[in-house]
């Protein structure tokens, strides 16, 4: 099993840049690999509550359904503390499974040979 | 790898132009409900199923016995590990 660390920058701005990380994490999950999506930027909104509601790119499943695959596979959910902050998100906010980490967490993740992938 | 005689399938699942994101994480969740050692047959429209498919039995281990391509649409053939 291989790290896969998605980095999702991007809200309802860009709705293809917000769904993509969540496609590929959950290829991933269902590829038996340890998939995370980090959301950095705008994109820490898409961790909040009722935030993905509407958020629907054509050609693309909606957002919301793609999140929740992406969680019941196994997917995992960061936020990015120094980003949540700043736009007054708490752990409160979060929907089920996601949750609030520190760069020392992604450090430790690539340190430990996840692969990187950024929208 | 392609076979005149496709191997028997314990159930089949069409997947139409599924594609991408869709394709592969369907057929596991398909596959969840098979025995490990039986044959699911996937029927696809999608052409990038060739490229992707392939991969996701390489890295999951549900080996994938035998691919019949047809007009349309292709058949794969994935054993559970």
């Amino acid at each position: 099993m291989a790290k896969i660390l998605v980095n999702a920058t991007h809200g309802n701005e860009d709705p293809e840049r917000a769904t993509l990380p969540f496609v590929v994490g959950n290829v991933a999950a269902t590829a038996d690999q340890e998939a995370v999506v980090l959301l950095t930027i705008e994109g820490v909104r898409l961790a909040t509550c009722g935030y993905a509601e509407g958020i629907h790119k054509e050609g693309f499943a909606p957002l919301k359904d793609v999140i929740r695959q992406f969680l019941d596979n196994g997917g995992q959910l960061w936020a990015c503390g120094a980003c949540t902050k700043p736009r007054g998100i708490g752990e409160a906010d979060l929907i089920p499974g996601a949750k609030i980490v520190t760069a020392a967490n992604v450090v430790e993740f690539m340190a430990a040979g996840a692969s990187p992938l950024s929208f | 790898m392609a076979h005149d005689e496709p191997p028997a399938a314990h159930a089949s699942v069409d997947l139409g132009q599924a594609g991408c994101g869709d394709l592969t994480p369907l057929i596991r969740g398909r596959l969840r409900e098979l025995q490990s050692g039986q044959i699911l047959e996937v029927i696809s429209e999608e052409p990038a199923a060739h490229e992707g498919i392939p991969a996701w039995s390489r890295l999951t281990g549900n080996e994938l016995v035998g691919t019949v391509r047809e007009p349309a649409r292709s058949r794969f053939f994935i054993r559970k590990k």
